[in-house]
C-alpha cells in the first residue's frame, strides 16, 4: 500500500510515494528516500517570502530661528546651500559656477547634529595633489595650482540610519566525495538544503540627504566617526556652506536594505563553508525599528572644469579620505599602451630568439 | 702459351664473375624474393655509402622460413657465420611467420638502442604490412643515416634515459655510455629561422602586455565606487544567527573507469640496448616483432 503524494522527488522530479513501512518518502524512479520533515522543509525554503521594512515615529525639529542662517542659490544648477550670517558663498560647490544669488529659507528640519571638520582647507590640497602623483595617464596641465582654489568646505546632509536586520536565506549545496579502487575511480556528491536565520543590529548606515551629490561618492568616503558628532549650533558653520536636504528619509528604504541585505549575507558566509558548490536560492530581508537621524557631514569639495567637463572630487573632512574621477589623457593613453606594446614584444621575441 | 691460356681461362671467367662481388659485396639476401634486380642494386648503392660513411656493416634478409628457428636465432647464426663487420646490423624479414628482427652487432648496439629499434620500425611498419618491401627497406636505410650520424657526432639516440651527462660524454665500448638526449636534434636543423610569424605572435603578446599596464594605469583614476554592504554599522557582537539547519537530500556516485598504463614500454624504461649472447658466443642487440 503506497499513498501517492504531490511532492515531487528534489533529485529527479518523478513523483514521491509514501511507504507505511519506513515512514519514508521514496522517488520510485532513482530510489532515493526522504524523510517528511526534509520534503516539508524543501517546500517551505521555495516559497518566497516577502521582504518588509518597518520604520519608528520620526522625531525631527524643524529650523526654529531661520533669521541667524543665509542662504544662497545656484542659479545654475539649482543647489541650495545654507550658511550663517557672516559667510558668503562666491561659487557652486557642485558645479562650479559664480551664479549664486542669495535667497530665502524655505522651511524644512534641522539637523540633529554635525560633524565638525577636523581636516583644514590646506589638508585638502595637499591631498588633492597626493591623488594625482604617480599617474602616468592625467593631462599635464591638469595639475596646475589655480585648480586648488576653488575648494569648499560643504557640510552635506546625511540621513544615519539604525535599524535591526533579519535575514532568512536557503542555498542549495553539494559536497564532492572522490576515491578509487583498482579499476574505478568514484565520485560522490551529495545534496543538500541549507537554511540560515541571522539578525544583526546596525548603527547609523549613511545616506546622503541631497540629490546634488551623488551618492557613490560618498560612499566611497564613507566611513565617519559618529563618536564626535555634536549637537547642530549654526556657530558650526562659519566659514562653511551647507547643503539642504531634498532626499526624504524614508527614500533611503531600497538602499538600506540593499546594503543590510548583503552584509547579512556576507556575514553568513563563514558558515557555509566546506561545501563544494552553494547556490543561492531565496533571501528574505526584514528591517525593522529603522530610525533616522539628520546630520551634517564635513566635506572637502574641489570642482574644476577641464576641457568642458565638470570634475568633481570630494574629502572626507574627518578622515582625509578623498576620491574623484581623473581626467585620462587619450595621448598619454596611446603612449603607455605603445611603450608596453613594443617592450612585451621585444622580451617576447627574445624569448623566441633564445630559446 | 695458348695452352696455358686456355686452361686458366675458366679460372679468369670465374674471377670476372667474382670482380663485381669483391667491388660491391653482397648485403641483400631476397632468399624470399621480394625484390626485383633493380630494387636490389639500388638498395645494395646505399649500403656501401652507410658503411663507407659510418664504418658499419648493414645486411637485409629475407626468408620464406625461419628452418625451425627464432628470428632472433637466425639473426644471430647468420650474422655469425658470415664474414660481415665487425661493427653493423642485421634485418631479417620472414615471410612464413611475418616475423622481423634488427639485429645489433659491436658498435651498432649503441648506435641502435632498443628505443631506436622500436622507433625504426615504427616509422617503416606501415610499409611492412602494405606490402611495400622496396620502400620498407629503403627507409630503413635511411633511419640508419640518422642514427648513425648521431652515433658518430658523440651523440647516440636513445629516448627511454632520464639523467643528462652533458654532449661529447660519450665513448664507445661499455653498455653503460649510451647515452640520448630526448630532445636530440641534428646539428645541421639548430640554427635560428626566422618565421614571420613570430612578429605577429610578439606583436600579440606585446599589446596584451601593453593593455595590462594601460588597466593597471588606469585603475587609480578613479576612486569612486558604490559600498556593497553595510558591515562597517553592524554593532559590535550583535550578529547572531538564530537557526541554522543542513538537511541532507539525497546523494548520487558515479565511477568512471581508471586510465591504467599498458604497459607497452615494458623493460624499455631504463634505456640502453638488452644485449644476448649468440650461440657461438657473440654478443649481440636487437629486437624484432610481427608485421
Amino acid at each position: 500500500m503506497a499513498d501517492v503524494l504531490e511532492y515531487k522527488c528534489p533529485c529527479c522530479g518523478g513523483g514521491l510515494v509514501f511507504h507505511e513501512d519506513t515512514q519514508k518518502l521514496t522517488c520510485p524512479f532513482c530510489d532515493n528516500e526522504f524523510t517528511i520533515e526534509t520534503i516539508q522543509a524543501l517546500k517551505e525554503s521555495q516559497k518566497a517570502g516577502k521582504d518588509e521594512f518597518q520604520w519608528e515615529p520620526e522625531e525631527h525639529e524643524n529650523w526654529a530661528d531661520p533669521d541667524d542662517v543665509r542662504v544662497f542659490l545656484c542659479s545654475s544648477c539649482g543647489g541650495e546651500l545654507i550658511t550663517d550670517g557672516n559667510t558668503a558663498a562666491t561659487f557652486c560647490p557642485f558645479c562650479g559656477n559664480p551664479t549664486i544669488l542669495p535667497g530665502r529659507l524655505s522651511g524644512g528640519l534641522k539637523p540633529d547634529g554635525v560633524l565638525p571638520f577636523q581636516k583644514s582647507k590646506e589638508d585638502a590640497k595637499a591631498a588633492f595633489l597626493k591623488l594625482c602623483k604617480g599617474k602616468p595617464l592625467l593631462p599635464k596641465d591638469f595639475k596646475s595650482q589655480n585648480r586648488l582654489e576653488k575648494i569648499t568646505g560643504l557640510y552635506v546632509p546625511f540621513w544615519l540610519y539604525d535599524c535591526k536586520g533579519a535575514i532568512n536565506a536557503s542555498y542549495k549545496a553539494t559536497r564532492v566525495h572522490c576515491w578509487s579502487d583498482s579499476k574505478y575511480n568514484y565520485t560522490r556528491t551529495e545534496h543538500f538544503l541549507l537554511q540560515r536565520d541571522a539578525d544583526a543590529q546596525f548603527d547609523g548606515i549613511p545616506m546622503d540627504g541631497s540629490s546634488k551629490m551623488e551618492n557613490q561618492y560618498m560612499e566611497s568616503i564613507e566611513p565617519f566617526d559618529y563618536s564626535k558628532i555634536v549637537p547642530f549650533d549654526t556657530a558650526y558653520l562659519s566659514g562653511f556652506l551647507a547643503d539642504k536636504y531634498d532626499i526624504e528619509a524614508k527614500s533611503g528604504e531600497p538602499r538600506i536594505k540593499d546594503r543590510v541585505s548583503q552584509s547579512l549575507n556576507m556575514l553568513l558566509q563563514p558558515s557555509l563553508a566546506g561545501f563544494s558548490t552553494l547556490i543561492p536560492t531565496g533571501s528574505t530581508v526584514n528591517v525593522a525599528h529603522s530610525k533616522s537621524r539628520y546630520v551634517l557631514m564635513p566635506v572637502w569639495m574641489l570642482t574644476t572644469r577641464y576641457k568642458d567637463k565638470t570634475y568633481l572630487f570630494a574629502m572626507n573632512g574627518q578622515s582625509g579620505k578623498m576620491t574623484g574621477s581623473l581626467p585620462v589623457s587619450k595621448g598619454r593613453s596611446a603612449a603607455w599602451f605603445s611603450a608596453f606594446t613594443a617592450l612585451g614584444a621585444i622580451a617576447f621575441w627574445l624569448f623566441f630568439y633564445l630559446f | 702459351m695458348k695452352r696455358i691460356l686456355k686452361l686458366l681461362l675458366p679460372f679468369l671467367m670465374a674471377f670476372a664473375l667474382c670482380l663485381p662481388v669483391l667491388a660491391e659485396e653482397q648485403r641483400v639476401f631476397d632468399n624470399a624474393g621480394l625484390l626485383d634486380e633493380w630494387e636490389v642494386s639500388m638498395l645494395e648503392d646505399k649500403i656501401q655509402d652507410l658503411r663507407d660513411t659510418y664504418d658499419m656493416d648493414v645486411v637485409l634478409l629475407t626468408l620464406n622460413s625461419l628452418d625451425g628457428k627464432t628470428a632472433e636465432g637466425y639473426a644471430d647464426d647468420y650474422y655469425d657465420g658470415n664474414s660481415f663487420g665487425e661493427n653493423g646490423m642485421l634485418f631479417l624479414l620472414d615471410m612464413e611467420s611475418r616475423s622481423w628482427y634488427m639485429l645489433t652487432h659491436g658498435t651498432a648496439i649503441y648506435a641502435v638502442t632498443d628505443y631506436g629499434i622500436q622507433e625504426i620500425f615504427s616509422a617503416i611498419a606501415s610499409d611492412l604490412s602494405g606490402g611495400d618491401y622496396y620502400d620498407a627497406f629503403d627507409g630503413y636505410l635511411d633511419e640508419l643515416y640518422t642514427y648513425f650520424q648521431a652515433y658518430a657526432d658523440g651523440k647516440p639516440i636513445d629516448g627511454y634515459r632520464d639523467d643528462y651527462t652533458g654532449p661529447g660524454s660519450y665513448e664507445p665500448g661499455t653498455r653503460d655510455d649510451v647515452v640520448h638526449y630526448p630532445d636530440y636534434e641534428p646539428s645541421y636543423d639548430s640554427g635560428y629561422v626566422f618565421y614571420p610569424a613570430q612578429i605577429g605572435v610578439s606583436l600579440l603578446v606585446g599589446a596584451i602586455i601593453g593593455l595590462i599596464a594601460l588597466l593597471i594605469a588606469r585603475r587609480g583614476m578613479n576612486t569612486v565606487k558604490s559600498k556593497g554592504s553595510a558591515t562597517d554599522y553592524v554593532r559590535q557582537n550583535t550578529f547572531r544567527i538564530t537557526g541554522r539547519q543542513d538537511i541532507f537530500l539525497y546523494s548520487n556516485v558515479t565511477k568512471t573507469r581508471r586510465d591504467t598504463d599498458s604497459g607497452s614500454s615494458a623493460g624499455h624504461s631504463g634505456g640502453g640496448s638488452s644485449v644476448h649472447t649468440s650461440s657461438s658466443g657473440h654478443s649481440h642487440g636487437g629486437g624484432g616483432g610481427h608485421f
